[in-house]
């Protein structure tokens, strides 16, 4: 069988039978497939589900290096069969669209054999998706947002009162509201901007409240001075500690074997205090309360923001109910079960964790960090939920759904293709003599480039580094050139080859040299310094937004230029050696 | 019609006289002149059959007249083209960047089916007049022209139909076949007639035994014959030779020469072959004009040979075991007006007037021992005296 295809091919299409295209493809379908599987396979439990570089999982598991040696290894054995039998080398008779053809084919296997990324990664999300419906994860995404307030945790685990605080919140809540007057909060700015110098005012001038009415940020609790305002009312909020109770108490203290970010936060707070000869510290005021919690965990759908649930929780708390919080959390541990996301209740329930009307302050944080392992689990010794767990979880699910792959991932596997099959091809269409020389030429004018670009560097005290940039981008482009030049006018064809191979070589670079270029120019005509009302020049926006449709053209560009300077390879080949 | 009836008698009468590799090779000749892939077909069952089991001579002349009929009945594809001369090189010389050797200026033409001998001494330039020929080098000054039927539209057109064998070939990887058919697709020769017509010419240059072998498992001697099968397949307009006959064995030489001299007086397809070679008697044996080089000097064009020097002596070489004086005074009488010796033979110059004949029936008569010998008046072995 194997034997009547090739005599077919050799009889009938000889650039097919040559470059073992059929039988490439047939082992690279083969090989994508086999990634697939393992792919598809790679997925063993929900917890995998809880790393947000799950579906890099290809680069995390090692895969990729299997994946790079067994792509050396089928290129080297492709090639070995490929050299075997050169055309254009024997001066048999090739038209350029064949040539072209050629080029084009290397391209394909090279590009099939380097992208086994994509199909391990297929694997991962066709098994990943086939878990759920997009309506179960829209389901489930919606009891996770609704739930989240309830998690006493931001996304970000850190920082719980940045979720919490007064001027996070998104609604009105009249439990705080109606405790602060807009008067008093006005007052109160004013007097804070003239206590900090902010205006200066002529001593006969008369201060009128309603002159600087619209000063104040609306809503009111957005502005600082509702806090203190609202700190008036809760004077049992303040929360006093004595530095050694921060560095032996629980929760930090646990949280500290755990967690160096937060140790050290809590550890200097401490410090602070200890320096400034005080036997407590008046840390803050702890106003979180769950009301304030306008966040949005996982995105599913443009019309339910972060508005949309802090409303619904509104209501939950407004109206005290308690039972249908208790559906909600219930619910949502069903879940956190089912993806076995990590949570402990010991010493209390959830629910009285969260449920302390009228005001619903936050007096304890359930977060944690993401874990992995039982080990993580047995010593982590307070009551806690995972959240952010979850949340990864639900995003993942979400990605299986949609597109994995971005111009990102397309374009890098596109250029290396391109890279490695330009080497080839040139290796293909002219002397080994030629193409060795090339490439050890190059290493040597790019060291000496360098050495000279150092020496220069350290004589020039100060040159800036985008000077350097200047000067290296600029010599990427005059080299491209001066090799271009060089096939045209050199009459010895060992130079000429070397100087084709090189402008082949570097032509896929000058776009985006020239297109750096011209944006360092332009940052350094039109400086921009993230002012409000000044806008950065339009070229510079365009070009930062459609990096991958330059990256794109570019590429399109140096398959046209490998079509354009066919005949140049032509009449390369038949030129006289001396 | 009339050269090709001529030739398949010819044919015939090699079986019939038992002579069957020359009849062979002469057939398959034959039968690509037809360029009919039936007869191909023909020839291929036929060279299987004559390489398979054990058969008698008789049955194999029956078989092979068989086949001619057939050809004959197939009838002849004759070339169209016109155009005699092929190259034309006008007072080209070639310095190189490095050394001090100049070739030329010098002129030489080759006509399509004629084999021109290129001879002379290592370090002559003959190396360098046939890469200039091919393309692969550039005169330093000159002209050289092509002149075919359809003009190259490039010089890469133009150099895949000027084709050079260099002394040392070029490696090749893979299978035989895999080869020839490789080269008969890139010509766009498809199908059953690629595969027919590989065949055929294996079995045409003796390589049919060694059909399914890799090119590296080859002697130097087959990879030559291997070289000018892959050539011939390539339709040459002009075939350049670099010392073909360097690795070969003194019939495998003869053999080759033949197969030049055949080959590119083919009927359908016939081409300019160029040779340079040290082995003066066997290619002058079958050239059609010599060109002797002598330090980058063209020292004589056959093709434009001055009569009155060649008519000047009947120079004859010999090996003889006698003393030099015994055979000066012995062949005296019979005309010997000098005596050269190189080490090995003896070259005889006599006046013109007298002949072989003359001279061998003194010999005879003298008793003068003699191993070898040639009249080389008309050869260019009379240059290399020294």
């Amino acid at each position: 069988m194997i034997k009547k295809i090739n005599k077919y091919l050799l009889e009938n299409h000889p650039l097919v039978w040559n470059t073992r295209l059929v039988w490439m493809l047939a082992a690279l379908a083969g090989m994508h497939i086999l990634f697939f599987i393992i792919g598809f396979m790679s997925y063993l439990s929900p917890v995998d589900l809880h790393d947000t570089s799950f579906f890099q999982k290809y680069f995390e598991s090692g895969f990729v290096w299997i994946g790079v040696l067994l792509s050396i290894l089928i290129l080297i054995l492709w090639m070995n069969q490929y050299f075997k039998h050169n055309a254009f080398k024997a001066h048999y008779p090739k038209s350029n669209f064949s040539i072209y053809k050629e080029f084009l084919i290397v391209f394909l296997i090279v590009f099939l054999s380097v992208t086994q990324y994509f199909s391990y990664t297929q694997g991962l999300k066709t098994q990943v998706s086939a878990l759920k419906t997009s309506e179960e994860i829209e389901k489930e995404t919606d009891l996770v947002n609704r739930a989240a307030p309830f998690t006493l945790q931001n996304n970000d685990y850190r920082y719980v009162s940045a979720v919490y605080g007064q001027n996070n919140r998104c609604t009105d809540v009249p439990a705080f509201d109606s405790l602060v007057n807009e008067n008093d909060v006005l007052k109160l700015f004013i007097s804070n901007k003239f206590r900090n110098g902010v205006w200066n005012l002529m001593p006969d001038d008369t201060i009128h409240y309603a002159k600087f009415k619209d000063s104040l940020q609306v809503p009111l609790y957005k502005n600082d001075e509702f806090d203190d305002i609202l700190i008036q009312y809760f004077p049992e909020r303040k929360d006093w500690k004595t530095p050694e109770d921060y560095k032996t108490q629980e929760p930090y203290i646990s949280k500290n074997k755990y967690d160096y970010s937060y140790d050290e936060v809590v550890v200097e707070a401490a410090d602070a205090a200890t320096e400034a000869g005080r036997t407590a510290v008046y840390l803050y005021f702890n106003l979180n309360s769950i009301y304030n919690f306008c966040s949005l965990p996982v995105i599913f759908d443009s019309l339910k923001n972060d508005e949309y649930y802090a409303k619904k929780t509104f209501v939950l708390l407004h109206e005290q109910k308690k039972d249908s919080i208790q559906v909600l959390l219930n619910d949502y541990l069903k879940l956190a079960k089912e993806y076995e996301v990590g949570h402990r209740f010991k010493d209390k329930d959830w629910i009285d964790y969260v449920y302390n009307p009228p005001y619903y302050f936050v007096d304890y944080e359930l977060s944690s960090p993401s874990r992995y392992s039982e080990a993580y689990k047995q010593h982590f010794k307070k009551d806690y939920i995972s959240h952010i767990d979850m949340k990864n979880t639900l995003i993942n699910l979400q990605r299986s759904k949609n597109s994995i792959f971005g111009p990102v991932e397309y374009l890098i596997c596109l250029y290396i293709a391109l890279g490695f099959s330009l080497m080839i091809f040139t290796f293909r269409m002219t002397a080994m003599r030629t193409w060795i020389i090339s490439v050890v030429g190059s290493i040597v004018i790019y060291f000496i480039f360098f050495s000279l670009f150092f020496l220069i560097g350290l004589l020039v005290f100060g040159m800036e580094e985008s000077m350097a940039a200047i000067l290296f981008l600029a010599f990427v482009f005059i080299f491209w050139v001066l090799a271009y030049s060089g096939i045209l006018s050199c009459k010895r064809k060992l130079v000429s080859g070397v100087n084709f191979i090189w402008s082949i070589w570097a032509f896929p670079a000058v776009v985006p040299v020239f297109v750096a270029l011209y944006t360092m120019y332009l940052d350094q005509k039109y400086p921009y310094y993230y002012q409000p009302g000044q806008e950065q020049h339009a070229h510079l926006i365009w070009i930062r937004e459609n990096w991958d449709l330059i990256f794109g053209l570019n590429l399109i560009l140096a398959f046209l230029f490998i079509f354009l300077i066919l005949p140049v390879i032509k009449k390369w080949q038949a030129m006289a050696e001396e | 019609m009339d050269a090709f009836q001529t030739r398949l008698g010819e044919v015939s009468r090699f079986y019939q006289n038992g002579d069957f590799s020359l009849g062979f090779r002469r057939l398959i000749d034959s039968a690509l002149d037809t360029g009919n892939t039936t007869i191909l077909k023909d020839v291929i069952h036929f060279t299987e059959w004559k390489h398979g089991a054990a058969h008698s001579d008789e049955l194999e002349n029956e078989k092979a007249q068989e086949l001619i009929t057939k050809i004959k009945n197939a009838g002849v594809i004759v070339s169209q083209e016109k155009i005699d001369n092929i190259i034309t090189a006008k007072s080209v010389s070639k310095t190189y960047h490095k050394g001090n050797f100049k070739l030329g200026p010098l002129d030489v033409s080759v006509n399509t089916g004629e084999v021109v001998g290129l001879v002379g001494e290592n370090g002559n330039g003959k190396t360098t007049l046939l890469r200039l020929l091919c393309g692969e080098l550039k005169p330093t000054s000159g002209s050289i022209d092509y002149h075919f039927e359809k003009p190259a539209k490039n010089n890469y057109e133009l150099r895949t139909k000027l084709v050079y064998i260099p002394q040392r070939i070029d490696l090749l990887r893979g299978g035989l076949m895999d080869n020839l058919q490789f080269t008969l697709t890139s010509h766009g020769i498809t199908g059953e007639d690629n595969h027919y017509l590989a065949l055929a010419m294996l079995a045409r240059m003796g390589l049919w035994p060694y059909k399914n072998l890799n090119w590296a498992r080859l002697s130097s001697g087959y990879k030559m014959r291997f070289e000018l099968a892959r050539t011939l397949l390539r339709q040459p307009k002009v075939l350049l030779l670099d010392e073909p006959l360097a690795n070969l064995d003194i019939l495998a030489q003869q053999i080759i020469l033949e197969d030049l001299r055949y080959l590119s007086g083919s009927l359908f397809r016939p081409f300019g072959v160029v040779l340079s070679s040290q082995q003066l008697y066997e290619v002058e044996k079958v050239s059609d004009k010599i060109i002797f080089l002598e330090n980058g000097k063209l020292v004589s064009d056959s093709s434009v040979v001055n009569e009155e020097e060649v008519e000047n002596y009947l120079i004859l070489e010999m090996d003889s075991s006698a003393e030099r004086n015994f055979i000066y005074e012995s062949l005296k009488g019979a005309g010997l007006e000098r005596i050269h010796f190189n080490g090995g033979n003896y070259i005889l110059f006599f006046s013109r007037d007298k002949t072989m004949s003359d001279v061998m029936s003194t010999m005879g008569k003298e008793k003068i021992p003699v191993s070898y010998l040639r009249d080389i008046s008309n050869s260019s072995r009379r240059f290399f005296i020294n």
